[in-house]
């Protein structure tokens, strides 16, 4: 990941563990690496998962909010993608980085939960695949582009969900191609695509924001 | 090359991805074709304005229902509940703080922070029990509020388009929910901080949406169709 991910504010200087009871719940600090927080939690250490909540749960509801567009199903989201995090922590192999496991599960109930949705929508109202629905011509336009946060925070809303999948975790959260891939079981090079194909679309209705 | 076969290589030049040939190649092109150099600006402003998008804070209910549900998980496996465990509820309320903080500076960026109080060890008693007296006078401001908005609310409820209302009536039942489980968690330990928070946070977050529901039906019999799309709008994201 290129960029660093968010440390735990104000935490407190973790007392050493004891060697003869290396389960005794401790307070966790930032300098505590995500997989030394996974071997705590598998041992019983009480602390560790809220450590790992906190250093992780505002990028994944930022994901999650993002991906979905409504802070009340974010909010379920986030506490779904926590709760099987919970309970599939033991199996965690360590061979990812846990931040990059964490985006796997958002990931996976994000796009399920919009799935769902659009499945529902389309029996209501007859189905329209809106990967297939061309991106709106972009002006070459001489007027330089202004990105404000909000305007963005639009677009992305109406990229198709591949595409905002792909810009949102490589784009906004830093992963790499490689990350990203994985983490939504995806080839690197469908990635690539997905995340060009966003950037243009984003291109386009920003354009079109400025022109009207 | 045709400049149909360059925007991807121009999104790997901004990435910095491009390999060195190519680079030279496309950098070329950009000196001679203005549409081209146009669109690599964009991509540029792009990236830039999405590396500025930051995580969210998450309301602490969400914490507060996970924390129920794990508990429950354990206590169907016959063990130890954690959430009793007072260093849990220590960092619920960090977490409570540092949500609440966010907020705060989201709300007013050039709001001054406030001192903290200065307080011996003698007075700690009398302070908490002022500010629990406080939070009781609070809480039922905002009931008295809410009562009064939702009577408003429901008395021109006639008015607004069957779809909004129903998706105002999830919206307010998904607050009413964060307010029951902050209300259980707090039934079962008066002095658990981060329900408290919760509670005050899910009911702030009511009166904003019935707020934002009266005004709706202020601009819908005014026939403000535009004023009331940005209401909904901002409803969707609430």
């Amino acid at each position: 990941m290129s960029r660093p991910g968010i440390g735990p504010p104000g935490g407190q200087p973790s007392p050493a563990i004891s060697p003869s009871n290396p389960v005794v719940s401790v307070a966790v600090s930032a300098d505590i690496g995500d997989h030394e927080l996974v071997a705590r939690h598998r041992q019983g250490d009480t602390d560790a998962f809220g450590e790992i909540y906190r250093r992780h749960a505002g990028r994944l509801y930022g994901v999650a909010y993002r991906m979905v567009g409504h802070a009340g199903e974010a909010e379920d989201l986030l506490q779904e993608i926590f709760l099987q995090a919970h309970r599939k922590l033991g199996g965690f192999k360590g061979q990812s980085a846990l931040a990059t496991w964490l985006y796997r599960l958002a990931m996976n109930h994000c796009l399920d939960h919009l799935r769902s949705k659009a499945s529902r929508m389309s029996r209501a109202t007859g189905s329209l695949d809106v990967d297939e629905v061309p991106p709106p011509a972009a002006p070459a336009g001489a007027v330089e582009l202004t990105v404000s946060r909000l305007d963005l925070e639009r677009a992305i809303a109406q990229l198709p969900e591949g595409c905002r999948a792909a810009f949102l975790l490589h784009d906004v959260e830093g992963f790499e191609h490689r990350e990203v891939a994985e983490m939504l079981g995806i080839a690197e090079g469908t990635s690539k695509s997905q995340v060009h194909k966003a950037r243009l679309r984003l291109r386009a209705t920003l354009r079109a924001t400025v022109k009207t | 090359m045709s400049c149909d076969q360059y925007p991807e290589a121009i999104v790997e030049l901004a990435d910095g991805t491009l390999p060195d040939a190519e680079r030279r190649s496309v950098e070329a092109h950009l000196e001679r074709c203005a549409a081209c150099r146009a669109l690599a600006a964009d991509l540029g402003r792009i990236r830039q304005a999405a590396r500025t998008l930051e995580p969210l804070p998450p309301p602490p209910a969400v914490w507060l229902r996970l924390e129920r549900t794990i508990a429950a998980d354990a206590a169907d496996r016959g063990t130890t509940p954690w959430f009793r465990q007072t260093r849990w509820l220590a960092l619920a309320a960090s977490l409570v703080v540092v949500a609440g903080a966010t907020a705060l500076m989201m709300r007013d960026p050039a709001a001054p922070p406030e001192a903290p109080p200065a307080a011996g060890n003698a007075a700690v008693g009398e302070i908490v029990q002022r500010i629990e007296g406080e939070l009781k006078m609070a809480e039922q401001h905002y009931q008295t509020a809410l009562a009064d908005l939702e009577r408003i609310a429901a008395s021109d409820g006639s008015v607004l388009d069957p779809a909004v209302t129903t998706a105002l009536r999830q919206n307010v039942a998904l607050v009413d929910r964060a307010i029951v489980d902050s209300r259980a968690a707090l039934d079962s330990d008066p002095q658990n901080v981060p329900a408290r928070e919760s509670l005050f946070d899910a009911l702030r977050r009511k009166v904003v949406l019935l707020q934002d529901t009266i005004a709706l039906v202020g601009e819908m019999s005014r026939g403000n169709q535009a004023g009331a799309a940005d209401i909904v709008e901002g409803l969707k994201k609430s």
